[in-house]
């Protein structure tokens, strides 16, 4: 059984994208802890990096860490994807 | 200053020209077929840009300016939701393709079996939120007019904002109403969008750069010219904060034009999937440089200034009448893209499910003609179009002097957020059903009306003031801003609260509280099951709904809505599907199907069924087949049960095999050790035969009386031997263990002596000595006298031949105890080993041996199988190793006597 070509083949091809699936669905529920309180008002204090006080740093920087996500989820998502929609499509 | 107005208009002029050139030439490229770049990617996340409207443009410094970074609630949620496309958006607009949804409350109507009644009340709840956040926009755009012109902000000038929404009507009803079709996108409105959106980042951006590094030497020194304590309070991450995150989530979906852009006007998922970061990336730009922005403000310009404007006071004020400009026109784009795709949106809503239902049921029984619904269709999106500019504009002009406006935007995501929880349900919840959808809505919209839009008219309206201190007819209980008593709240929060609460709670109730109808439950496996195959079941199998009309209807149908040039294509495309060379196709259920959802994508999901309807007759959905079919979920849980029941079948089939294969294997085992058995069986006679007659044949001096008895014993011999052949070699006697036997009284020890005596003669290497010890005297026992000799015989034989002794020593003890005859043979050779003790009876067992020597199993299991046919049995008895093998043989006696 375990010797067949697409026994071994599948982990790689279906696994991969299934794992950043998962991601992208739980992925909003991660930037909804990072933007609700109480975890939010954790970063409201004096300190400040460069002049910027650490709040704002804290917003713009999760939330550009949060789109860096999305955008590699994308890439990973949309490679196999193209594929497939390649062969769903009619002659 | 005049140079200036004279430089503001001809500028916002141009750009108008500029707008309506872009369109043509989009919209004339699209027609030739050079869509390219109008349907990539980066111009649908442009288009979704429209959520950034003037209101956000000029408010969101405001708001920073307020309460710091409050601002950015209203992109966080949208990002949330975009970053999480593949849970909501991707469904949403793969039901909105498949199923060819035209607008939110065509989505909603559509899920909820295909109700009118739902499509209205959700136009009806876009249009009061709508038509206040178009004046916002036009108020927004005659306030920048009037910044950059330099003209008293304490008049208003309604002139720009006249010209404005005059300026948007034509160009929307020029560009926007090209297609009946709704599905079919607007490539010259989505081009002049796409522009929009541009120009409105690059103003903000390149007011914010100016800002932090024209005004302030880099974000470090802007920041540090904060006033004390700003950005440093954690007041603001509260029920508001969360409020308006879910409020801007929910409209980002909810929001009429969003759902426009994002839903219907999707050409390809794979577009959504780039704008789940790229939109986000968009807002994250145009949000960098507020705070920025609001802190110059706050540092630069005089305390009295309208922080609202900070955009353009700021540039003007440095002397920067070019960037002002640019941030004018941002503005203006903002405001001029959200009117264009809002208007839209609404028309197709209006004339949809407002307009064709009542059109449908006033034209009953007049005179169809080619085209007519089309025509109707489009004059009234036409006029709606006009219409919901024109009221902004009223709604602007009323109450334009007053702060109401300014609430308007937040006012708005209340009330599209009322159609979240029939939306989510619908999605995602086979059960949610009309009813429950219907009293949802009503139940949130009358809430925020009551808690939201009434009290915002207060200072308008002398009546609400009293009602807002007081509560109606004095109840202080239904106060709109502490409805039972809710107090201390911020009144966005509290009126989310309670409208969203009722709304939700009425939902599930109503829900549950009936079965859904049929057509229900097709809507909901379509929608619900999207991915899994829902969506396709309407055009394969589509045996669900039954209906008859002729093909001469349908096509005249078809006419009256998408035209006659498109109806025909249509028919022909699905003649040549069908195979039908001339004339029109088969009036089959798939062509109805078909058509309905076509027509759907013109005047939306229940007309279209209203209309077929009325061509067709209503359609009967048939609960046997609904039951078996329309839910998708049994239909997979039977489904993978049949292939659970399958496995569990191979399985059985499987062991039945692999025990058949071992019983074979065990038989031919069995075979094998039998041939061996019945060679050794037959030999232990032979050799008796073979040794007397050695005797007789060697020996001359032979008395005659022992010659004759020799002589006797190779006869009887010779006869057991062919009796003992008969029986073992048939094999079907053996495997079943049934020798047959027939019992006769016989006298036990007589038996013995004669198998003592036979076995005398198994000289083999070693001289046999056997003892008679006790004898039972004359009893007589059932037995068969061949087979018991054959045990006796067997037992004897065995001890002589596993005996390792020089002198094999045989003792035969006999004797009678409670009626029972018993007889102990005992050997003095090696005897059994322990572990071998369990398996020496046992069928065919050839391992109680000596090495090297076949054993006797086979003669075991037979003779205790016929001692217990017998009434007897055969055992071994207990012994320690090395004192020889003790076999005991019982049977009852009995008083019958032997046969004479």
């Amino acid at each position: 059984m375990t010797d067949r070509p697409e026994r071994t083949e599948s982990p790689w091809a279906a696994g991969t994208p299934r794992r950043w699936r998962d991601l992208a669905m739980i992925l909003p529920a991660f930037g909804l802890v990072l933007f609700m309180p109480p975890v939010i008002g954790l970063f409201v204090s004096e300190y400040a990096l460069f002049g910027v006080p650490s709040i704002v740093v804290y917003v713009f920087g999760a939330w550009a860490a949060l789109i860096a996500v999305a955008a590699l989820i994308n890439r990973r998502l949309s490679a196999p994807a193209r594929s497939r929609a390649d062969d769903e499509r009619p002659p | 200053m005049t140079r200036t107005v004279e430089f503001a208009l001809g500028a916002s002029l141009a750009y108008v020209v500029v707008l309506f050139a872009v369109a043509y030439i989009g919209d004339r490229r699209a027609r030739q077929g050079h869509v390219g770049w109008l349907q990539s990617s980066v111009v649908y996340t442009l288009s979704i840009s429209i959520y950034c409207t003037s209101w956000t443009f000029y408010g969101a410094v405001g708001s920073a300016v307020r309460n710091g970074l409050e601002f950015a609630t209203i992109y966080l949620g949208p990002t949330l939701v975009f970053v999480g496309w593949w849970l909501l958006l991707r469904k949403l607009v793969r039901i909105g393709r498949t199923q060819r949804i035209t607008s939110i409350a065509d989505l909603i109507s559509s899920r909820f079996g295909k109700s009118e009644v739902l499509g209205a009340l959700v136009t009806i709840i876009a249009v009061a939120a709508v038509t206040p956040y178009i004046a916002l926009q036009l108020k927004a755009v005659t306030t920048s007019y009037q910044v950059v012109a330099g003209l008293p902000l304490d008049q208003t000038d309604f002139r720009a904002g006249f010209w404005l929404a005059v300026c948007m009507a034509v160009f929307t009803i020029l560009f926007g109403t090209r297609n009946v079709d709704a599905n079919e996108r607007h490539h010259g409105v989505v081009a002049a969008i796409a522009l929009e959106a541009l120009v409105k980042l690059c103003a903000l951006v390149a007011v914010g750069v100016f800002v932090v590094f024209g005004l302030f030497d880099g974000p470090g020194d802007l920041f540090a010219h904060a006033p004390p304590g700003y950005l440093h309070t954690e007041d603001i991450f509260g029920p508001r904060w969360v409020t308006l995150v879910v409020l801007s989530a929910a409209a980002i979906v909810c929001l009429p034009r969003q759902f426009q852009v994002i839903v219907v006007e999707n050409v390809n998922e794979r577009h959504l999937s780039t704008a789940s970061w790229l939109f986000p990336a968009y807002l994250f730009v145009s949000c960098l440089f507020i705070l920025p922005i609001a802190v110059s403000g706050m540092t630069v310009m005089p305390a009295d200034s309208d922080p609202d404007m900070f955009v353009l006071t700021i540039p003007l004020m440095a002397g920067k009448e070019g960037l002002a400009l640019l941030a004018f026109l941002g503005g203006f784009s903002s405001a001029t893209s959200m009117i264009i795709v809002s208007s839209i949106a609404v028309s197709t809503m209006v004339s949809n499910h407002i307009v064709a239902p009542l059109a449908l049921r006033l034209s009953h029984g007049r005179v169809r003609v080619s085209g007519d619904v089309r025509s109707l269709l489009l004059v009234t999106r036409r006029i709606v179009i006009a219409a919901i500019i024109l009221f902004g504009f009223l709604y602007f002009r009323v109450s334009g002097q007053s702060d109401a406006l300014a609430s308007i935007g937040l006012i708005a995501f209340v009330g599209v957020a009322q159609v979240l929880p029939s939306l989510i349900g619908g999605l995602f919840w086979p059960l949610a059903n009309r009813r429950g959808a219907l009293w949802g809505l009503c139940a949130g919209f009358v809430l925020w009306m009551y808690t939201l839009a009434l009290p915002s008219l207060e200072s308008d309206w002398p009546i609400t003031a009293r009602m807002m201190a007081e509560g109606p007819f004095g109840l202080g209980l239904l106060r709109p801003e502490a409805l039972f008593g809710l107090e201390g709240l911020d009144p966005l929060v509290h009126a989310t609260f309670w409208s969203l609460l009722a709304n939700v709670t009425l939902f599930i109730l109503g829900s549950l509280s009936r079965d859904p109808r049929p057509l229900e439950w097709v809507q909901a496996s379509q929608f619900v099951d999207v991915f899994r195959g829902g969506g396709k079941v309407a055009t394969g199998e589509g045996a669900r709904i039954r209906r008859t009309a002729t093909s001469e209807e349908l096509f005249i149908l078809a006419q009256r809505i998408l035209g006659a040039e498109q109806a025909q294509d249509f028919f022909d495309a699905t003649a040549r599907r069908q195979g039908v060379n001339q004339g029109l196709p088969m009036p089959t259920e798939d062509l109805m199907a078909d058509l309905e959802r076509r027509l759907a994508g013109s005047v939306g999901g229940a007309s279209a069924r209203a209309m077929m309807a009325q061509v067709a007759g209503g359609e009967v959905v048939s609960i046997d087949e609904l039951v078996n079919i329309a839910d998708e979920t049994a239909r997979i849980m039977r489904y993978s049960q049949a292939l659970e029941r399958k496995s569990a079948e191979l399985e059985t089939t499987a062991r039945q095999l692999r025990e058949a294969n071992e019983r074979l294997r065990e038989i031919d085992r069995q075979k094998d050790d039998f041939l061996g058995q019945v060679s050794h069986e037959v030999r232990t006679p032979m050799t008796a035969i073979r040794s007397f007659s050695e005797i007789l044949r060697t020996s001359n001096d032979l008395e005659s009386a022992q010659a004759r008895r020799f002589v006797t014993i190779i006869h009887e011999e010779s006869i057991r031997l062919t009796r003992l052949l008969d029986v073992i070699l048939d094999l079907r006697v053996v495997e079943r263990g049934e020798i047959p036997i027939a019992l006769e009284p016989v006298d036990p020890d007589a038996l013995l002596d004669i198998a003592a005596e036979t076995c005398e003669g198994l000289s083999g290497t070693a001289p046999v000595r056997i003892r008679r010890l006790g004898r039972a005297g004359g009893v007589r026992v059932q037995a068969d006298p061949d087979r018991l000799r054959q045990v006796f015989i067997n037992l004897l034989s065995n001890a002589v031949r596993h005996n390792d002794k020089d002198v094999v020593d045989i003792t035969i003890d006999s004797q009678v105890t409670d009626g029972v005859f018993e007889v102990m043979i005992a050997d003095n050779g090696p005897g059994v080993l322990d572990e071998h003790r369990d398996r020496v009876f046992s069928l065919f067992s050839a391992t109680w041996t000596r090495e090297g020597q076949k054993g006797a199993g086979l003669g075991l299991a037979i003779s205790r199988g016929i001692m217990r046919r017998m009434g007897g049995d055969l055992t071994l008895l207990d012994g320690a190793p090395g004192q020889g093998a003790r076999f005991r043989v019982t049977l009852p006696t009995t008083i019958e006597e032997p046969p004479p």
